[in-house]
């Protein structure tokens, strides 16, 4: 099942952009990503100022369009703050991950043997923890913060990860113009860099694509948990757990930031499906 | 086919052997000294630290002590927890009937929800069924999932108060009461693993739908039903097989949290609970015996892949 | 004779990445009751979907307008349900791939019984024994044992009698075999070209048989219909084709046969082969498709398509500059 496509450059502008779904999912990261990186120019009020005259206003109250929350701090503004810790710990443990994953999958699809067999007992072990519980425990014992749990979830997605990207490189072996590249003796080193990975790229992308969704809803979870970034800094996931407590005063609280990591984590999903659809598209 | 079995039962075991010894490891690589995690307490008079070293065979080499724990383990002896106090099979044999009874539920609510939506959409590819199969199919895979309890919960239990928000209750005391309290963290937990579970059963069936058994069974007259429900579906279940073994171990992260959030007292939260109170003994047992179980899963799933593929059954090797 | 089936301007329309792909252009097509009737042509020519679009087994999103009237009535506006009625009973269709086209899941015996269930209500041990007589039919050795047997466990040549056996199983009048034995080796061929012209011989139904070997044809048909980019360009009867081709095409499939048995003092010749590809065209096209590798194209060919034209006894060509009647032959 893992087709090593070599995609066709013509047209894939033309391609992506007739499927709907995936032009919305674009859009929507292309807007988290501003509100993450022009946080400061939309929100209109700092998110750790305490307003304590207006505690747990509703929204389209005074000035506040999404209401205070329990220490009176502005919901709009810390929701737009809080796309930072989401897209950064999203974005990065993702990352982290496929930069350990991919040479493991490499060296393990390309040169199988013994380092094939030791690296697929560690994953198998690792894959024998569920992924939550191995994020929350590592978080748990790095001590709470953005980069640990940076930390945390990309070594959790790594088994996973390097299961997907020896497949590739299993897969790309066997195909012809890697076996003549072995055949006539291109050292092994150009044969991975030159040849082996480039073809990786897009199915790699694809599968970075659907894992930031994951590593959304881990970083959403852990900060919920507490293993996040600390108050007063705003994450969606500490906003949520705060608004537990109040939900009976003020409902509204524990709607905001959940519909904003449902909407971040949809995008991202909707624009993984459509880069999928572009390099594979025998599975729409 | 014994071979291939043997083989499978043989790698789980040793997975088995290795995630003991991490888990083991683990807690031996927290910052401080063993005796520490151990008990829970902090300051030691030298004296007492020995002591304790000595009590818990901690003064002993490593591979020693590994042996010991196996041991004691493999006897039942999971030890106490340093915060309750209670031993720790206790606990656990509180807690594990809560979520065993939420994991089964959630994993009906994900078979009976997400497969006939994907067969659904498989048939009905590019029409309106498959839209909107695919949209609820999104949203179960975007939704965070304590996020959703606590909006169902904002729903059901404050504004409609039909459903109770927390606590368990056993089913043999109350039937009706202890569905209640389960359904909607079951739900929560379901929709996201039919998510997936829809997605699979609807590429596996379009990928079946496509081959030449298919066309030659449309071929030979037979109904749609048949063709459909007979041939392409038999062929794609073991796809789903192996995505529903996965799922299982999603399904133990996501029992985690939901625990909490409707805080049923089960091995989710017990286990949260321990991470955050430091209660590593309780956190090793637990490691261990979630790793178990998913280990134990998949050696079961590989049975019915074993089952429902002939080519495996009867040459004794995967194809 | 009477005629069993008749097609008229079958026209398939098939898509691909690349938008529309025009595979049949107005194919007409008569099988008679108890013909052998050969549909050849290279890969690509519309062969395979001409007999596919007969079930109405291509793609759902194909195009195929015309008609195809059997027993009175037209396959191709019918109701899928009296189709399905059809399908497996009246017209039986053996693929290509006998590895594939089975269900790897079950067994040789389900995959045979169900048919039987299908069409003709047998259950059980009658339709076990019926299974058994159809799998002796096709010279398979101990039936029993076979039928509990699955797809992988076969060699490609049992596996290619089954699906005849499975065919057969309602006595179809029309038999429709998609390169039989293309993925077969030459021995395994031969034994599964044998048992099909004993059977028709024996059985008497109809046979559609689509080849890209004319070996295969001269064995078993009695009429050829040759067809080039979706159209058909010559149809004549067996003997009358291989002795005198009128179409250039045709001529030039002959051509590019081996031959190995030479009359002495006949000097050996160099294989001929046709030059360039074969076209695949989106629209309809007011030409001849052949002309641009045609040694006997001229003018008139790039500007009008050809239409089938009778040039002998039940032989039609559809050429402006047909080959020449081959006189050394003629005359036999």
């Amino acid at each position: 099942m893992a087709a090593a496509q070599v995609p066709s450059r013509a047209g894939w502008w033309r391609r992506f952009s007739r499927r709907p779904p995936a032009v919305i999912g674009l859009v929507g990261v292309a807007v988290v990503v501003a509100m993450a990186v022009f946080a400061p120019l939309l929100a209109h009020y700092s998110p750790t100022t305490s307003q304590f005259g207006h505690v747990l206003a509703y929204p389209f109250s005074a000035g506040h369009l999404l209401g205070t929350d329990e220490l009176g701090r502005d919901e709009l503004s810390r929701i737009i703050y809080g796309s930072q810790a989401t897209l950064e710990v999203g974005v990065l443990a993702t990352l982290l991950a496929m930069a350990l994953a991919v040479p493991i999958g490499i060296a393990s699809g390309y040169y199988r043997g013994a380092v094939d067999m030791v690296a697929m007992r560690i994953a198998d072990v690792l894959l024998a923890f569920p992924f939550l519980l191995l994020a929350v425990g590592l978080a748990a014992i790095f001590g709470p913060s953005l980069q640990n749990i940076v930390l945390a979830l990309g070594i959790a997605q790594v088994p996973g990860a390097v299961r997907i990207a020896r497949a590739e490189a299993m897969a790309l072996r066997e195909q012809d113009f890697i076996q003549a590249a072995i055949v006539t003796g291109v050292k092994d080193r150009v044969i991975i860099f030159r040849h082996l990975f480039p073809n990786m790229l897009s199915p790699l992308m694809v599968q970075a694509s659907v894992s930031i969704p994951g590593a959304i809803l881990g970083s959403a979870l852990l900060s919920y948990l507490g293993l996040g970034v600390q108050p007063p800094t705003p994450s969606w996931g500490t906003m949520l757990a705060s608004a537990q407590t109040y939900l009976y005063n003020d409902p509204w609280l524990a709607i905001f930031p959940g519909v904003a990591i449902f909407l971040t984590t949809l995008a991202f999903n909707l624009l993984g499906d459509g880069l999928r659809d572009l390099f594979d598209p025998s599975l729409r | 086919m014994r071979a291939y079995l043997l083989r499978r039962a043989g790698i789980s075991l040793l997975t088995l052997v290795i995630a003991s010894i991490v888990v083991f490891l683990g807690v031996r690589a927290v910052p401080g000294s063993p005796a520490v995690a151990l008990t829970g307490n902090t300051d030691f008079t030298p004296a007492a630290l020995a002591a304790i070293n000595r009590a818990y065979g901690l003064d002993k080499p490593l591979p020693v002590q590994y042996v010991d724990w196996v041991g004691q383990i493999v006897r039942g002896h999971l030890g106490s927890s340093p915060v309750t106090g209670l031993p720790i099979t206790t606990e656990i044999g509180n807690a594990f009937p809560i979520t065993t009874e939420l994991t089964i539920l959630s994993m009906l609510v994900a078979l009976l929800l997400g497969i006939p939506t994907g067969i659904l959409a498989a048939i009905r590819r590019g029409h309106t069924a498959d839209y909107v199969s695919n949209g609820l199919a999104l949203f179960g895979l975007s939704i965070p999932s304590f996020w959703f309890g606590i909006m169902l919960i904002l729903l059901l239990s404050v504004h409609f108060s039909v459903l109770p928000s927390a606590g368990f209750v056993s089913f043999s005391v109350n039937p009706a009461a202890n569905l209640a309290h389960l359904l909607m963290p079951a739900f929560v937990l379901g929709t996201g693993v039919a998510a997936v579970l829809m997605r699979q059963t609807r590429s596996g069936l379009l990928e079946t739908l496509r081959t030449d058994y298919v066309r030659t069974a449309r071929a030979k007259g037979l109904s749609e039903w048949v063709v459909v429900g007979k041939h392409a579906l038999r062929n794609s279940l073991v796809t789903v097989a192996t995505v529903i073994a996965l799922q299982f171990g999603v399904l133990l992260s996501g029992v985690a949290v939901t625990e909490e959030v409707f805080g049923l007292p089960g091995i989710g939260q017990l286990t949260i609970n321990a991470v955050f109170q430091r209660d590593y003994p309780t956190i090793q047992a637990v490691a261990l015996l979630t790793a178990a179980l998913v280990i134990i899963i998949n050696l079961v799933m590989d049975l019915v892949y074993m089952v429902l593929s002939p080519k495996v059954r009867l040459a004794g090797d995967p194809g | 004779m009477g005629t069993l089936l008749a097609v008229e301007q079958l026209e398939v329309r098939l898509f691909d990445r690349s938008g529309v792909v025009l595979a049949v252009r107005g194919v007409d097509l008569t099988i008679g009751e108890g013909e052998v009737v050969a549909l050849v042509g290279e890969s690509g020519c519309g062969k395979s979907v001409t007999a596919l679009a007969l079930l109405r087994l291509l793609p759902a999103d194909a195009r195929i307008q015309g008609s195809a009237h059997f027993q009175g009535r037209d396959l191709l506006s019918m109701p899928i349900r009296e189709l399905r009625s059809i399908r497996g009973s009246d017209i039986a269709m053996v693929f290509q791939e006998p590895m594939s086209s089975l269900n790897p899941a079950f067994t040789i015996g389900n995959q045979i019984i169900e048919v039987l269930k299908r069409h003709k209500g047998l259950r059980g041990a009658s339709a076990r024994q019926r299974a058994a007589e159809l799998l002796n039919l096709v010279r398979i050795g101990a039936p029993e044992q076979r039928l509990r047997a699955y797809p992988h466990q076969l060699s490609g040549g049992m596996r290619q009698r089954a699906m005849i056996a499975m065919a057969l199983a309602c006595d179809p009048k029309l038999l429709i075999l998609d390169e039989p034995t293309t993925a077969l080796d030459v021995t395994t061929q031969a034994q599964i070209l044998d048992i099909v012209r004993d059977l028709q011989q024996r059985l008497g139904m109809s046979i559609l048989l689509i080849t890209h070997d004319l070996g295969v044809v001269a064995d078993l048909a009695d009429r050829v219909a040759v067809m080039y980019a979706g159209a058909k360009v010559e149809d004549a009867e067996v003997g009358r084709l291989f002795a005198s081709p009128r179409h250039p095409y045709t001529a030039g499939l002959l051509r590019a046969l081996p031959r190995l048995n030479f009359q002495p003092g006949e000097t050996r010749q160099r294989l001929t082969e046709i030059p360039g590809m074969v076209p695949v065209l989106r629209a309809h096209l007011d030409a001849c498709a052949f002309a641009p590798r045609c040694p006997r194209a001229e003018d008139d060919c790039h500007l009008a398509k050809p239409g089938l034209e009778a040039c002998d006894a039940k032989h039609v060509v559809a050429c402006f500059h047909p080959e020449p009647v081959d006189t050394r032959v003629a005359s036999s």
